[in-house]
């Protein structure tokens, strides 16, 4: 027995090792990095919490924590309900469903930067698509990614339209995993569609929803791609996030004992809302 | 027995083979290997560094090898920093204009006063050009290229709006009334900007305008902040008075679908920019190269206009100084920067190969008289890093009507004023 703990250890030591060297030796790194004023090509000086307080001053980086929220509040419900909606509706046995299969998933395997860069050009006040057919039938037609209002509300959309495929597959295997007697018995005692999925699909989809829900909110807390190719934070501030402003301080102003301090914040937080995130979903 | 022959003969083909290999190890990496950054580059910049100056300088150089990475400005600082983390920076690199100060700051840049003192070529270049490379009275870079900035016009839109193409506006009211006439409208639309800005660098808009009116974001010692003075907000407010009020160009601007510049597809009839703005009309749309004019800046209080010179610096990290200022100073060579800046189409900030490139291209002469006359370059404050982004912000939310251009001036002049204290400025 004792032999085959050895060897299990020596097993998974090259791992460990492996996420030592590059993960957590980082991370140790990071944060007494965070207490200094570190940047490239200067002496190193400890600032003590200077980093953490001057964040709390620093009205862009504020600002970016609100936008971020607004993002996880948003794209998190609407996401989830968009791919639980997609997965019942592909979840038949109809001729030509593995079509809509593949064209609701197409958009995952799209890089990030052609999908923003395709949004920007669908999004573009004057030659865009979208504009077009808007007034073509007569509606305003805004100037999306240009436009304070309507730049969050456009990132939301693209998002929900690259990621809502994947959470779907998601959903699908979950659903595909209920057992059928359910819905029978269901049946026998005269349950309507709506029914069943409310006291069947739905709580026996918990544990999906919970991964779902985690996933998505630790990703809409770390959306960084959309912004650096469609918006640059702007106009007037309105779409930068928290990993695009660690970014600028970071590579843009050389201020990377400050991005550190600003990637412990981050953290901290989506720790917080994973853990809330386990609380509310909690099998009772 | 024949086997074992046939083994030996292996095993000395094996021997001679890696001795060989050893010796061509040994002779390669006695070779100094100097490693440059280049932002500025397009296909034939690449062309011309890679078949002709770089072979021509290691013919010259045995003993020295290039290798020349080509990048691009968004990636540049990002870049820096992880070659600095991971220990292994470049040798030489080519910085823009405005982040002497930060360069400096960050250690980036060593003074070249030592090596200059002794260089004939030095007299050749424009005192503005040296100026833009010098921070605290010492030189830290070698200019490479003016980006130099004026006023570019369509002279067909001039005659269509009845304008004398030959005249274009000389002053800020010419420049919004001319630029009134010029804008074209569907359906409540601008079709055609009257003068379109370039929307990604608010800054450098709202520079041009501030140095017309005699302003400037703190005085040349840095040791005081004069961005919130009278002469700015004046110019803010006639920035943002050209989407608000003026009505010449829609605010957020309009996308150039292409390469074609704004000019040069006929989106906007007049715009603030650089020689690039001929460079790829004349690849793209050669017919309406001609149509294209080039004004001198307008003034206010005086005629000026941005001069940002791309330079190329030595990392003080790099262990092989002596080699990167040979280098540098064959790259600079007459007939070098010549054929570099020609691939730009940007000026070259040295005086005989300015008067050459005048000769080439008679219709960039007021570019050449930006430099020498009306040019300006901004102060290099060494925490540019950190306010240009929000310096961007401030200027677009007078732009967007979110706050007055003298509350939002303001307040960000006590954030730089801040900023400064922090350097030991103030």
């Amino acid at each position: 027995m004792r032999s085959q703990t050895k060897w299990g250890y020596l097993f998974i030591l090259p791992m460990s090792a492996l996420l030592v060297i590059f993960l957590l030796g980082p991370i140790i790194a990071a944060f007494f990095m965070s207490f200094t004023n570190y940047s490239i090509g200067i002496p190193v000086k400890w600032v003590g919490l200077h980093n953490y307080q001057k964040f709390l001053q620093d009205r862009t980086f504020l600002t970016s924590i609100f936008n971020t929220t607004y993002f996880c509040f948003t794209i998190v419900p609407l996401g989830t309900a968009l791919s639980l909606a997609l997965a019942l509706l592909i979840n038949q046995k109809i001729k030509g469903i593995t079509f809509f299969r593949t064209i609701f998933f197409t958009p995952v395997i799209m890089s990030l930067v052609v999908c923003g860069l395709l949004w920007m050009w669908i999004y573009d006040p004057y030659y865009g698509l979208l504009n077009n057919l808007l007034e073509k039938v007569g509606f305003p037609a805004p100037k999306w990614l240009k436009d304070p209002q309507w730049a969050k509300p456009s990132i939301v959309l693209m998002t929900l339209w690259r990621s809502a495929g994947w959470e779907m597959l998601i959903f699908l295997a979950g659903l595909q995993s209920i057992p059928r007697v359910y819905y029978e018995a269901a049946e026998v005692d005269g349950a309507n569609k709506f029914h069943c999925f409310w006291h069947i699909t739905f709580p026996q989809l918990r544990p999906v929803t919970l991964f779902i829900v985690v996933m998505y909110c630790i990703w809409a807390f770390q959306i960084f791609t959309e912004i650096y190719v469609m918006t640059q934070g702007g106009p007037l501030n309105s779409t930068t996030t928290m990993v695009h402003q660690i970014y600028t301080h970071a590579f843009r102003s050389l201020q990377l004992g400050y991005a550190t301090a600003m990637s412990f914040v981050l953290a901290l937080i989506i720790f917080g809302l994973t853990a809330l995130n386990l609380m509310v979903f909690r099998e009772k | 027995m024949l086997k074992s022959r046939r083994w030996r003969m292996v095993g000395l083909g094996l021997v001679v083979l890696m001795t060989t290999g050893l010796y061509a190890g040994i002779a390669y990496s006695s070779k100094v290997k100097l490693e440059v950054w280049l932002n500025d580059n397009v296909a034939a910049t690449r062309d011309f560094l890679n078949k002709q100056m770089i072979p021509a300088f290691e013919k010259e150089n045995p003993n020295i090898s290039i290798k020349m990475v080509y990048i691009n400005w968004e990636r540049f600082y990002e870049k820096l920093t992880t070659s600095y983390a991971a220990g292994a920076p470049p040798d030489v690199i080519e910085p823009g204009g405005e982040d002497l100060g930060m360069m400096v700051k960050h250690g980036l840049a060593r003074p070249l006063d030592d090596l200059l003192a002794d260089w004939p070529a030095k007299d050749d270049f424009y005192d503005s050009a040296w100026e833009t490379a010098t921070y605290k009275g010492r030189i830290y870079r070698v200019p490479l290229l003016a980006d130099v900035r004026s006023l570019i016009y369509r002279k067909d839109f001039f005659q269509e709006a009845g304008l004398d193409p030959n005249d274009p506006p000389d002053t800020w009211e010419e420049l919004a009334d001319y630029a009134v006439k010029l804008t074209k409208r569907e359906g409540g639309k601008i079709k055609r900007a009257g003068y379109h800005d370039w929307t990604y660098f608010q800054w450098q808009e709202f520079f041009y305008f501030m140095w017309q009116n005699g302003g400037e974001i703190t005085n040349k010692e840095m040791t005081k902040v004069t961005l919130d003075s009278p002469e700015c907000v004046e110019a803010l407010q006639f920035l943002s008075d050209l989407s608000s009020k003026y009505k010449v160009m829609p605010l957020g601007g309009i996308t150039a679908p292409g390469a074609l510049p704004l000019v040069g597809a006929g989106i906007a009839a007049m715009q603030r920019s650089n020689a690039t703005v001929l460079a790829e009309t004349r690849r793209y749309a050669p017919k309406v190269y001609d149509k294209l004019g080039v004004a001198l800046p307008t003034k206010k209080k005086l005629r000026r206009a941005g001069v940002y010179v791309n330079a190329l610096v030595i990392v003080p990290l790099s262990v092989h100084q002596k080699e990167a200022w040979e280098f540098i100073k064959f790259w600079v060579k007459p007939a070098n920067m010549l054929a570099f800046d020609e691939t730009l189409f940007q000026f070259p900030p040295r005086k005989s190969v300015a008067k050459l490139f005048v000769e080439k291209y008679p219709e960039l002469d007021n570019f050449r008289r930006v430099l020498l006359e009306y040019g300006v370059a901004p102060v290099p404050v060494p925490s540019w890093g950190e306010m240009y982004m929000p310096f961007t912000r401030a200027v677009e939310a007078a732009r967007y009507g979110k706050k007055t251009p003298e509350q939002a001036l303001r307040e960000y002049a006590d954030e730089l004023r801040k900023l400064l204290k922090e350097e030991g400025l103030l």
